[in-house]
């Protein structure tokens, strides 16, 4: 059916070229501008309004008022913080130490290690919470039994009902799900790096210090730093590893603003919740715009 | 980085220390997985515990197969990945088309605005998603979460499928505009057929994302007609009593097509890191 066609008709039909990339790009855009902006429009809208006399009205800031009125607010707040910084610099210590020794020079076997290693961030975060929840099993997990019978500890602990340990029991998921991910980065990102540099520093008789301080780090900053803005977005979203756990609990001790959000949510105080994820967007969407400063600064 | 020269003896037991370490942390609740879901129940729950069952069993995975609604949402998970594996695909690859083979202004920023779904937190969106899909009647609905899904599924393909066509040469498709193809014919008979190996690996990308999805799923879902298989499982493992056996059985069918998807693709994977596979 396409020979019959006059070529002269076709032409016509076209657009002009400057507006060719229309029809490619504008489909996907306008679906991803009702599934992200429409809903952020929709949330900020909603934190405004709230149940008065008059049903549902304009409150202004209230609801971000009830927000930090509540006695518990500034223990999630606390919470939220603690779980970003201990997830995002665990698991950016244990990815860069698994690729500095995965790329070692005299490491063989090295695709095994490899695809062994990066399991943990594969596997389907719920599976993988679920799985840990039975390893932290006080009566009956692996967990206290091998750091028994390693002589870590004595007891068995509880590592999910003892509010002591709650946090950094979620924490260890966090960083052992998402270590992998630093790992395969920054080996990609040495792997990169100019290997006749390397020989040039070594024939000068640099030694591995100060190789890796003035060849290997500044080679890496870039991609570091994309990485920990990436860690730290994942943080502040990251509901699965802690509701899994503990729900939050115990008395609170597991309590993110995801947390808070979600159990708003279900209790369907969407008031609430509405304020609590304005909130919530705010923060992310600070980092997610250094992150993308930085993209467009390095493209 | 650096494979030869001068070794040294110390450093490379040091690395090898450390690796096997990590690789004790890595699988260790992986192993206690397995262990478990093969395992019979005395077995489970004697002290202390086993690595390795006894007696090995597959009455775990029995129940789970023909005794749970596992299988059911597994069905939904493959119906709705499936389906947004299809629409990400479909509008994915042409923007990622029109963003690397047109100049044209605000290429940058719309490509960048494309982004925003994979760095946007899902859990702050949970109360418009709620209410908009409650309104058109989209709740509850496969097709519903399907949509959903495309929130992180079609930046990601946008994203990979441009990086992957700008290593495509341009004279290919300006030798099928000058045989009288239109732009669009060039992109779906010359360029997809010949980027279709990076479009495979794509496509599972954005099918495992929507396979593992927790948080949207959970709350446009009501029954077990869009039940997800995360949902399902979550549900099983925060039941009052916990089947512990039948718990660690369905995690592990969960976990086996993942694996064995990534393990397949590899390289293309951790190509893909690079390329806005943003989201882990």
């Amino acid at each position: 059916m396409e020979q019959a066609r006059p070529k002269v008709a076709l032409k016509a039909m076209r657009l002009p070229e400057q507006f060719g990339w229309m029809p490619f790009v504008l489909p996907a855009v306008i679906v991803a501008a009702l599934l992200t902006l429409y809903p952020t429009y929709s949330v900020i809208s909603a934190s405004l309004f709230g149940d008065t006399a008059k049903g549902n009205a304009f409150v202004g800031l209230n609801n971000f008022a009830a927000l930090f009125r509540l006695p518990r607010t500034e223990l999630y707040l606390w919470n939220t913080f603690l779980w970003v910084v201990i997830t995002s610099t665990g698991a950016l210590v244990l990815g860069v130490v698994a690729a500095f020794a995965l790329e070692f020079r005299g490491i063989r076997l090295r695709g095994l290690f490899r695809a062994l290693l990066v399991v943990p961030w594969i596997m389907p975060h719920v599976a993988a919470a679920i799985v840990w929840k039975w390893f932290y099993s006080s009566e009956f997990g692996m967990l206290n039994h091998v750091l028994q019978s390693l002589g870590v500890i004595k007891e068995p602990l509880k590592w999910l009902s003892d509010p002591a340990l709650a946090l950094g029991a979620t924490a260890v998921l966090q960083i052992w799900a998402t270590f992998p991910f630093v790992m395969l980065m920054v080996s990609a990102g040495l792997q990169s790096i100019d290997n006749t540099v390397l020989d040039a520093a070594r024939v000068d008789g640099a030694g591995w210090f100060s190789e890796a301080v003035h060849i290997i780090l500044p080679a890496l900053r870039n991609v570091m730093f994309i990485i920990a803005l990436i860690l730290v977005v994942w943080a502040l979203n990251s509901l699965i590893a802690i509701w899994i756990l503990t729900q939050g609990g115990p008395a609170g001790a597991t309590s993110t603003m995801p947390i808070y959000i979600y159990s708003a949510f279900r209790d369907f105080n969407l008031p609430a919740a509405s304020a609590a994820s304005c909130l919530l967007l705010a923060v992310s969407l600070l980092f997610a715009g250094i992150y993308v400063l930085r993209v467009t600064k390095e493209a | 980085m650096v494979r030869k020269n001068y070794a040294r003896p110390l450093a490379t037991v040091i690395a090898y220390v450390i690796l096997i370490t990590l690789l004790f942390f890595a699988l260790a609740p992986v192993a206690f997985m397995i262990g478990t879901a093969f395992k019979p129940n005395v077995e489970i729950f004697q002290v202390p515990p086993r690595w390795l069952p006894r007696t090995p069993t597959l009455s775990n995975f029995q129940k789970v197969i023909f005794n749970s609604g596992i299988p059911h949402y597994a069905l939904n998970s493959v119906i709705i990945a499936t389906l947004t594996t299809v629409a990400a695909l479909v509008l994915g690859t042409m923007a990622g088309y029109g963003f690397s083979r047109f100049k044209f202004r605000g290429n940058q920023a719309l490509s960048l605005f494309m982004l925003l779904g994979q760095l946007i937190p899902l859990i702050a969106l949970i109360v418009p998603f709620f209410q908009i899909f409650d309104a058109v009647g989209l709740l509850d609905t496969k097709i519903g979460i399907a949509l959903a899904h495309l929130t992180t599924a079609l930046p990601l393909v946008t994203w990979m499928s441009a990086s992957y066509f700008s290593t495509i040469p341009v004279e290919l498709d300006e030798a099928a505009v000058l045989d009288g193809c239109s732009r669009m014919q060039a992109l779906r008979k010359v360029v997809l057929p010949v980027a279709l190996p990076g479009i495979i690996s794509i496509a599972l990308f954005a099918f495992l994302m929507s396979w593992n999805e927790f948080v949207l799923a959970s709350v446009l879902t009501n029954t077990d007609n869009s039940k997800t298989l995360p949902i399902g499982l979550s549900e099983f493992a925060t039941m009052f009593t916990v089947d512990w056996g039948s718990t660690m059985a369905a995690a592990f069918l969960m976990t086996v097509p993942v694996v064995a998807v990534f393990l397949a693709f590899q390289k293309q994977f951790v190509r893909g890191l690079s390329a806005g596979a943003v989201k882990g």
